[in-house]
């Protein structure tokens, strides 16, 4: 089947007209193409910079509405098809696998090997997907970002060109590190066809200590737990109504181990700590994994920050959305510094002035806010990303090295790149 | 500029002190840690600021001048090595730890700071840096990171690209640019992370924000010994699918004991087949959970002696003999070429059967220290230089063991970096179109090629280049099940 691409006569094989519902962020593509192996992902690439046409990748359409709305989008390129894990070497503590592999899907495959990707993004979709957003979770205290996972990348240039760089092993230093100016480029500089990851152990066994915290001690709490020999995998805040607030810290070891620090992680935290596992555990985190659930008119956003001046920025953004009655829930990985905020329900000039004012007083201390979800009129009126500082020009020239007519998700990245 | 003129602007711009122009003197810096790379360079510059670098690369840069940065120069692949014509940027002189931060768990320092510095600075609040080279002595921060240096505990702790936050490079043409921070995840590229390891041919670095890590309640060092790599191979794969992630595994083969007991009596068994040590760290509790599985699985693999370091000075000792064993390689040798190759841990039986028969062909020894958990082989190819062509052949073999790992499906290099000594190796590893897409990133960043200009690739790639009509990937003419 070939669809005409209206008044450019240009075709693609096995393309189909897009509708209303495969807009990326207000922009309907020209056609939608599912590319059935990393091959056709070169043709496709290579035709459409030939012609001049701007390309949007996508997998399972969870993060699609992150960064700002592509200057224009000619085709919708679908990489769910290749979905194949392509080797699992448990021996190596490896595995490489195709860029529309569901996450979920690799995980459960993994686990029969006792083994995980050591990630817990709060949107997961496809590893193509997490490695565009480098998104992460709370084990990110004890098991790094998606570029401390990476290994190596196969992934398509925008002429259509495909290179690899990086490699299958868990140490290689031969040549550039793509893989990492790969992550968190959100598809910007290529396409992600595959990608090596190293590999964790499943744990023994959990166990979570909860505490109420009160925004204003989780610097100390957090410290506490920080400064000490106990190697939680986990350090979160979490809050959704004012006065009420708690921190969970996640032990997972052997079964000895983690009843052990489990137990001194409560001695040391006092107050009212309690250690749940099990089910109850799987509640107490569920509940803290709601701050992404977001409705329409919610605004989500993430806060990146030192672990030291998080808690600052949490505890104004609290006492913010109180005084103008806006409800707000925080989830904060307290020991990585990250924090995740929704605003619930908020008018457009309301989320504007919060948003604006939360990031001043971040980019001051020389941290970001950066905008993930917010209705269109909203994102009208704030740069989704913030400032980028020096770097800026030193990424635009990468861009334009490796991209140089701006096919692949013009506009949505940092800087407008 | 007459080469005069260019000598009095940089004694202006850095001092007398810090301009080096005499050939006895220039000497010094003509080779790396690898001395059969040896190249004169025309001059040697030591800044003690950003903004002296930053004068000194506005210079050049605008002279056309080659400049090749340097650390402690104890690098392995030639990365150091300095260009005819060229001058040699040295970083010892910046060599100051700028702050500490331990509530966030960060020290910022300068490049010429030494590895084991940063640890000795923070040790007696209790944390440490975790990379760490057996070159931690006398190895730089800012050699770490052009190589992304690795060490012994790399399987669980990660290398050095994994504990730099942020740096301040100065840039070819001079520009000074601040990357990263003391956070993670800035919006925008990772560029720490492709700046790291990107062996000097990018940037220079003048500051560098590290991750500290908070020292283990307790560590638990193993050394069994048994009769062949093969059964001490075994062990390891059991450990690893026992679900442990020892701190280290460090395996030596019976020459390498041999070399390592008659340098520092480590007191390692002499007629071992292979050692093991094994390093487990973390909770008390769990260390001696796993580490009492990891001696069973010893006996179960019919280790020949089991030895758990009672203390600190047994744990030492231990390491002791490993962490010599390049040097130790001289008790028994004359000459050695040590190698870096890296391979699926689970394929060692096989590539050390290859590297047994590869050295039998050439007639030469080889001995194998290897980094059994990631592994990061380092096959040590004994030699004497006095015997006419041995150090060729010593060299040639090298090569053929590196192209072993790549068949394996490894890497060239694991941790000593490409530098000018590997960068023919290159295309075993990498197609044309990879090596070429890696060098955008050149074009984008030095498109003069001012810095480092002839390590890393084999063909250099002129940034006027238009991109050439779609051709598939060699790998994908091989079947796409096979891509990567």
């Amino acid at each position: 089947m070939s669809t005409n691409l209206g008044s450019q006569s240009t075709t693609h094989e096995g393309g189909r007209a897009a509708t209303p519902q495969d807009a990326v962020l207000g922009v309907t593509p020209r056609m939608v193409v599912e590319a059935n192996s990393p091959v056709e992902v070169g043709k496709v690439l290579a035709w459409a910079t030939g012609d001049g046409l701007k390309v949007v990748p996508c997998g399972a359409r969870t993060k699609l509405d992150r960064g700002a709305a592509p200057e224009g989008c000619d085709v919708l390129l679908d990489l769910g098809k290749l979905n194949r894990v392509t080797e699992h070497a448990s021996g190596d503590l490896t595995v490489t696998v195709q860029a529309g592999v569901r996450l979920a899907d690799l995980q459960k495959q993994l686990a029969e090997a006792g083994q995980f990707l050591a990630v817990d993004p709060p949107l997961p979709g496809t590893v193509g997907g997490l490695v565009a957003t480098a998104d992460t979770g709370p084990r990110r205290l004890r098991y790094g970002g998606v570029r401390d996972l990476i290994l190596g990348a196969t992934f398509v240039r925008a002429d259509g060109v495909t290179a690899r760089a990086g490699g299958k092993v868990v140490k290689n230093v031969a040549g550039y590190d793509l893989p990492k100016l790969l992550t968190g480029s959100l598809g910007t500089l290529a396409v992600l066809v595959e990608a090596t990851f190293r590999l964790y152990p499943l744990p023994a066994s959990s166990a979570t200590v909860l505490v109420d915290v009160a925004p204003a001690d989780l610097r100390r709490h957090a410290g506490a737990m920080l400064r000490s020999t106990l190697v939680p995998t986990s350090l979160d805040f979490f809050c959704d109504s004012p006065g009420s607030s708690s921190l969970a810290v996640r032990f997972e070891s052997t079964d000895a181990s983690t009843r052990a620090q489990a137990e001194t992680a409560a001695g040391l935290l006092g107050g009212n700590s309690r250690i749940v596992a099990g089910a109850e555990e799987r509640v107490a985190w569920a509940r803290f994994d709601s701050v992404t659930s977001s409705s329409d008119n919610d605004v989500l956003a993430r806060l990146v920050a030192t672990t030291s001046d998080l808690p600052g920025l949490v505890e104004r953004a609290l006492r913010a959305a109180d005084e103008a009655g806006i409800q707000l829930t925080v989830r904060a990985h307290a020991g990585h510094g990250h924090a995740l905020l929704r605003w619930h329900d908020v008018s457009t000039e309301m989320a504007l002035a919060l948003l604006r004012s939360l990031r001043a007083e971040a980019e001051a201390l020389g941290h970001s806010l950066v905008l993930w979800r917010a209705p269109l009129e909203v994102r009208g009126g704030i740069d989704v990303w913030g400032s980028v500082g020096e770097g800026l020009g030193l990424m635009r020239r990468v861009k334009q090295q490796f991209d140089p007519q701006r096919t692949l998700n013009p506009g949505r990245f940092v800087g407008g790149i | 500029m007459k080469k005069a003129a260019l000598i009095q602007e940089l004694i202006r711009i850095i001092g007398p002190e810090g301009v080096i122009s005499e050939p006895e003197q220039l000497v010094t810096y003509e080779s790396d840690g690898l001395r059969n790379h040896r190249v004169l360079p025309m001059l040697v510059v030591l800044p003690v600021s950003t903004e002296q670098v930053q004068a000194v690369m506005r210079l050049c840069h605008a002279e056309g001048i080659p400049v090749v940065p340097r650390g402690s120069g104890t690098g392995l692949s030639a990365g150091a090595l300095p260009v005819s014509g060229g001058i040699v940027l040295g970083l010892s002189r910046m060599r100051e730890i700028l702050e500490v931060d331990l509530e966030n768990a960060r020290a910022r320092v300068q490049p010429g700071v030494l590895n084991l510095w940063v640890t000795q600075r923070v040790a007696p609040e209790g944390y440490y840096f975790a990379p760490d080279p057996s070159s931690q002595q006398v190895c730089s921060i800012g050699g770490n990171v052009a190589e992304n240096s690795g060490g012994a505990h790399c399987l669980k702790y990660g290398f050095t690209v994994n504990h730099v936050l942020g740096l301040t490079v100065v840039l070819a043409d001079g520009q000074v640019v601040k990357l990263g921070g003391k956070g993670v995840d800035k919006p925008g590229y990772d560029l720490v992370g492709v700046l790291v390891g990107s062996e000097g041919t990018l940037c220079v670095v003048t500051e560098v924000t590290l991750r500290l890590v908070r020292k283990p309640e307790a560590v638990s060092t193993l050394q069994a010994a048994f009769t062949s790599p093969d059964a001490a191979g075994s062990a390891v794969s059991d450990i690893i699918a026992a679900g442990i992630v020892p701190a280290a595994i460090e395996m030596m083969d019976n020459l390498s004991i041999q070399a390592a007991e008659a340098a520092v009596h480590a007191n390692y068994p002499l007629d071992a087949g292979a050692i093991l040590l094994v390093e487990l760290d973390g909770p008390r509790v769990e260390v001696a959970e796993q580490m009492a599985l990891v001696l069973d699985i010893c006996e179960r693999n019919a280790a020949t002696t089991i030895k758990l370091a009672g203390n600190e000075d047994e744990r030492v000792l231990m390491w002791k003999g490993r962490k010599s064993a390049f040097a130790a390689m001289g008790r028994i040798s004359r000459d050695y070429y040590v190698q870096d190759g890296v391979i699926p841990r689970t394929a060692l039986p096989t590539v050390l059967r290859e590297i047994g028969a590869l050295a039998e062909c050439y007639g030469l020894r080889v001995a194998n220290v290897f980094h059994a958990g990631d592994g990061n082989l380092h096959p040590l190819v004994l030699f004497d230089s006095t015997v006419q062509g041995q150090a060729e052949r010593a060299e040639e073999l090298a090569g053929e063991i590196l192209h072993v790992c790549v068949d394996a499906g490894g890497s060239i290099t694991g941790e000593h970096g490409v530098g000018f000594d590997k960068k023919r190796h290159m295309p075993a590893m990498f197609a044309p179109s990879d090596l070429d897409t890696m060098q955008l990133l050149r074009c984008a960043v030095d498109p003069d090629r001012t810095l480092n200009p002839d390590k890393i690739f084999p063909t250099p790639r002129l940034c006027g280049e238009r991109p050439g009509p779609y051709e598939p990937h060699p790998l994908q003419e091989a079947g796409v099940a096979d891509l990567f």
